[in-house]
């Protein structure tokens, strides 16, 4: 699939203060995870994706045209910045109405496009309420309502559904997958990893404004290799299982927990280790009862690359 | 209202064609234009801002009366043409008003936007910083010409049917078009400067109540120490009358060549659109730095 976004080594500094550094990135359409804790340097990249900060080295072309005061281009693009930025004294329909007004719709299409986007993000009841009497996940919808309102076929996300309660959260997930489906190109920021993680496998992984890793979440985890995997068996038959494994070189450490017959293994192969289990199992005719990798998900990773 | 599923209320593809515009800054303008409106106190302001015009009116209606001859001075002045529509242009209370409507309107127009981290709002969309302060502009320029420009044209058509005669000299054409937009914008890059300033619209009215105040005590202490008119070019509303007299050819108000006035005029008023959009530009990336 082509790349709709191209950054070739891209760095922002503010002053002495590090934004990002030498970020190099090919996005295709879809959803693509952007994580990082606080400060990593996610909400600079999506400003400089939107055409709101000029990255000081490199460059950044969206559908092959340089972003920055490429005015022409914002058309196609929908940012929800991460803060609060509206005027609390308009109403939500005001609000969305004025920047679809600003996207260069005339009255009557800004008017349909408006009521679209307040109903997709549940706001049609309130939208002649002023912005200052909305909840927190009232205002967070109705900020995605003015990055949605035109249409565009880059969304870029920083912190969409902070402050959204549980149930808006599951529709405005199905929304984000929605756009997707219809091929457009999603940037979700989150520090929070299970938001990203109900939306896609596919992420980038920032860090001290530098991407650790990109790509599918299980890729990037075996691609780390001198982090051990750890895979806990649950067998009656666990100490023999650890006794027959145990003098491999590929299996650093193990540890038993006797009160549900489990042992948890770690190892630096985790296909050397599956292999040599697969065999065991057959050989030995061991009763096996569960097997998984407590840390085969993005919180690990996650913690893996940052070195916590 | 029938409820609609996630399904349906999903993405639907719009076959519409987005024109690039060159008035992006449309919507800022009547977004201005009616919350301006809206405000508290906002009738107050405007009848208070259109009292010059109806004295002038009045003015006029008079000087065609000839019975009514105690105002004397008031005919003579009438019939002088570019100094009738001299004064009501440039007049000391005008210009207050101005500065009064800009401490009420402008405070707000840009330091709000700070206040509330609305710059990524207009710098998502096809809008670039002359764009932005292109509409903001607008705001006040359309209320200081609805309160100069229309009530001096409305003046003239009024003369014209008070005196039966349908006549105009070149200047007072020449200064009907000139000096409004030349004072507005004057004024309104002042007020707009001063709003960049801070995040608080109460502070920006005071600054802008002190900046005329302050120019004008200092432009009056200067002038008595040095005995030199040209210290008039420092206040707000001195070098507005000044530059009314040049434009409208009538006698100048102080001893200094009237088009001095024009020019530092148009400099001041580029100089602080320069300022102004530098420190836009300063303000987003503090607000895109997150400092």
């Amino acid at each position: 699939m082509k790349a709709v976004i191209n950054a070739e080594n891209l760095s922002k500094w503010y002053g002495n203060v590090l934004g990002i550094s030498e970020i190099s990135l090919e996005i295709t359409p879809g959803i693509k995870g952007l994580l990082g804790p606080n400060g990593a340097g996610k909400s600079t990249f999506l400003k400089i994706l939107c055409g709101q900060l000029k990255p000081n080295i490199g460059t950044i072309t969206i559908f092959g045209e340089t972003v920055f005061s490429n005015q022409a281009l914002f058309s196609r693009i929908g940012f929800c910045p991460e803060h609060e930025c509206y005027y609390r004294g308009n109403t939500g329909w005001q609000q969305v109405m004025f920047m679809a007004k600003l996207h260069g719709f005339n009255i009557k299409e800004a008017a349909e496009k408006t009521e679209a986007a307040i109903d997709k993000v549940g706001l049609l009841e309130s939208k002649d309420k002023l912005i200052r009497e909305y909840s927190l996940g009232m205002r967070q919808r109705l900020k995605f309502a003015t990055a949605i309102v035109h249409e565009p076929e880059i969304l870029l996300l920083d912190e969409p559904l902070r402050g959204i309660d549980p149930l808006w959260r599951v529709k405005i997930v199905q929304l984000i997958k929605e756009y997707a489906k219809a091929d457009k190109t999603i940037i979700v920021a989150s520090h929070i990893l299970p938001e990203i993680e109900i939306m896609t496998d596919d992420i980038i992984l920032i860090h001290q404004g530098k991407v650790f890793a990109q790509g599918d979440i299980h890729y990037i985890r075996d691609l780390m290799d001198k982090h051990p995997h750890m895979i806990s068996v649950e067998s009656p038959q666990n100490r023999e299982l650890a006794a027959m494994m145990i003098d491999k070189e590929y299996i650093t450490t193990f540890q038993f927990h006797p009160e549900n017959n489990k042992v948890t293994f770690n190892t630096n192969e985790r296909d050397r280790f599956f292999d040599l289990l697969n065999r065991l199992i057959v050989e030995h005719d061991l009763e096996i009862e569960e097997i998984f990798s407590p840390d085969d998900n993005l919180q690990a990773v996650f913690d893996y690359l940052v070195g916590k | 209202m029938t409820q609609m599923t996630i399904r349906e209320k999903g993405y639907h593809s719009w076959d519409g064609q987005l024109q690039p515009s060159t008035l992006q800054w449309l919507p800022m303008f009547f977004n201005g234009i009616k919350a301006a409106f809206k405000k508290k106190f906002a009738k107050g302001v405007f009848i208070f801002c259109v009292i010059p015009f109806f004295v002038f009116l009045i003015g006029i209606y008079v000087s065609t009366r000839p019975e009514l001859r105690m105002m004397r001075e008031i005919v003579r002045l009438l019939n002088d043409e570019p100094r009738f529509f001299n004064i009501f242009l440039t007049n000391g209370t005008l210009t207050f008003m101005f500065v009064l409507l800009g401490a009420f309107m402008g405070a707000e127009l840009i330091s709000q936007d700070v206040k509330f981290n609305s710059f990524p709002l207009y710098f998502a969309r096809p809008l670039d910083r002359k764009d932005y302060i292109f509409g903001k502009f607008s705001i006040l320029m359309f209320y200081y010409l609805l309160f100069s420009l229309v009530p001096g044209i409305l003046l003239f058509i009024f003369k014209i049917i008070f005196t039966g005669k349908l006549a105009i000299g070149f200047n007072t054409l020449l200064g009907l078009i000139i000096v409004p937009p030349v004072v507005a914008f004057y004024i309104a890059s002042i007020v707009l400067l001063l709003s960049s300033f801070s995040r608080s619209a109460r502070h920006v009215k005071i600054f802008i109540f002190i900046t005329y105040f302050l120019t004008q005590g200092i432009s009056e202490l200067l002038v008595e120490i040095f005995d030199s008119s040209y210290f008039h070019l420092i206040s707000i509303a001195d070098i507005i009358k000044q530059m009314g007299t040049f434009v409208f050819n009538v006698a100048p108000e102080h001893r200094y060549p009237g088009w001095l006035s024009l020019v530092v005029m148009i400099v001041l008023s580029l100089g602080a659109y320069w300022l102004l959009y530098h420190r836009i530009g300063k303000l987003e990336a503090q607000i895109e730095s997150g400092n």
